[in-house]
């Protein structure tokens, strides 16, 4: 069973009005914690005001299953019904050659840095 | 009149050698479109050889005939026909016609099977598409019209079972467009279940990330299940047209006029003619059937396998979802880091047909 880690912190932003949430995370997802994970994930997002951004960051992550891909890609669609972006941030080469073939590169911002992300934001 | 034409005339002038050539005529044709489509194919030379194969196989059919007239001619029973009419009579002649028209459309499609799986054991790059072992099905089926319609049109009149140009014109019509056209279905609904087969590793890997449980026994289940469920499907379909045709015979009512069971019969074949070539040509135009497979992988993938798993999970997980759009999306990105990914071909194969529907 792997273990997965994660802090969520809230970052100040550039324009003062925005709101963004950082999502850290340590570890491995996998089936064995991946749907005890994205609810909290969900609750940051049903927490966050229209016109916010929220950044995951990967740099620990060793490992994520397809199904944490399927949350990535729903955790994008509810950030844009609220208008909101979703951020990857600093994916390790595997998992940001992952986000490429699924094609997540294509919709979602993936950076190299944590201030990319925020600028971004 | 120019001798050549005279000669040629001559010829048409002669029941018998009109005969034959009408038989002829359909395999011929069919094997000439055959040609000029496939000329250019990678397979062209074994397209033949399946087309020669195809007429061997009317042999079994000859012997079983040899054998009996050499039965009848060497007995030693006075009257040998008679006593086997008297055995025969303890059931309804519609019992013995039925079990003879299946034995019969068993011998054909074991044949025509053993010629297809004979071919593709010798040469295994020869079947790399599901639509590599429809066409080869056409050829073995042409093969065996080609020979069992030169058998018929010369019994036709050296039996002297007809003698008529309007009887002649009537079978011509009935082997053109029913029988030769029936032989190359049902061993095209054969090899399309036996193309299948031959990729049981690709399908069932398929269908095992879309969820199902898959142990390694299921491979050859899967396989061997393949093979049979079209043999049997062939074999029943060509028993049902073989009754069919032979309605009149089976029946034999006197409550029921020869003319309507005559009626009935010729429509019966002509409904499972019709229903067989859409389907066929169904088959056909599926992508599914136009991807090619490969056997051995030439190309490896540049993704680390681990990472290339997560990728193929999220594929089959989508596409029970139904996210045909996404799944086709991946797929096309991972196949130009992994060419020879069977499994990659047929979601994307798969995908694409649904989108299509």
């Amino acid at each position: 069973m792997a273990d997965i880690t994660y802090t969520i912190s809230d970052l100040i932003s550039v324009q003062s009005d925005k709101k963004i949430k950082l999502i850290t995370l340590e570890g491995q997802l996998d089936e064995s914690n991946v749907d005890a994970f994205a609810p909290k994930v969900y609750e940051v997002i049903e927490a966050l005001p229209e016109n916010s951004s929220l950044i995951i960051d990967f740099e620990k992550v060793s490992y994520l299953n397809s199904k944490s891909i399927g949350y990535i890609s729903d955790f994008f669609t509810q950030l844009q019904a609220k208008n909101s972006k979703l951020i990857l941030a600093k994916p390790a080469a595997n998992i940001r050659d992952i986000f490429n073939v699924v094609g997540l590169d294509q919709v979602i911002s993936i950076t190299q840095t944590i201030e990319e992300a925020k600028s971004l934001s | 009149m120019h001798p050549i034409l005279q000669n040629l005339l001559s010829i048409f002038q002669n029941f018998n050698t009109l005969s034959v050539l009408l038989g002829l005529f359909a395999p011929l044709v069919a094997f000439s479109i055959l040609h000029f489509k496939l000329r250019r194919d990678k397979n062209y030379k074994t397209f033949i050889l399946i087309f020669l194969g195809g007429t061997l196989t009317v042999l079994p059919i000859f012997l079983y005939q040899l054998t009996y007239q050499y039965l009848i001619s060497t007995a030693t029973i006075p009257d040998f026909v008679g006593s086997i009419k008297t055995s025969l009579a303890s059931r309804n002649i519609a019992y013995w016609s039925i079990l003879f028209y299946i034995f019969i459309a068993l011998t054909e499609e074991f044949i025509k099977f053993f010629v297809v799986k004979k071919l593709d054991k010798r040469n295994p790059e020869l079947i790399t598409t599901i639509n590599d072992a429809l066409k080869l099905g056409i050829a073995a089926g042409l093969g065996f019209a080609f020979a069992e319609n030169i058998k018929y049109f010369s019994d036709y009149t050296s039996l002297g079972i007809g003698t008529s140009y309007k009887g002649l014109i009537t079978l011509f019509i009935g082997r053109t467009f029913i029988t030769t056209v029936g032989h190359t279905m049902f061993t095209c609904i054969f090899t399309y279940y036996y193309g299948i087969s031959k990729f049981a590793k690709d399908f069932l890997d398929f269908e095992k990330l879309q969820g199902k449980f898959v142990q390694p026994s299921d491979y050859e289940k899967f396989r061997k299940k393949y093979v049979l469920k079209g043999f049997l499907i062939s074999l029943i379909i060509h028993a049902l047209f073989n009754l069919s045709l032979e309605l009149p015979k089976i029946v034999n009512s006197p409550n029921i006029p020869l003319q309507n069971l005559k009626t009935i019969s010729q429509l019966s074949a002509i409904g499972l003619i019709v229903m067989m070539v859409i389907y066929v040509s169904f088959l056909l135009q599926r992508k599914t059937g136009n991807l090619t497979f490969i056997l051995a992988d030439k190309y490896r993938s540049s993704m680390a396998a681990k990472d290339e798993e997560v990728i193929l999970e999220l594929i089959g997980m989508w596409y029970k979802e139904g996210r045909y759009k996404e799944v086709q999306e991946i797929c096309e990105r991972l196949l130009k880091r992994d060419p020879d990914n069977n499994v990659v071909k047929l979601f994307k194969a798969h995908a694409t047909d649904k989108l299509a529907e």
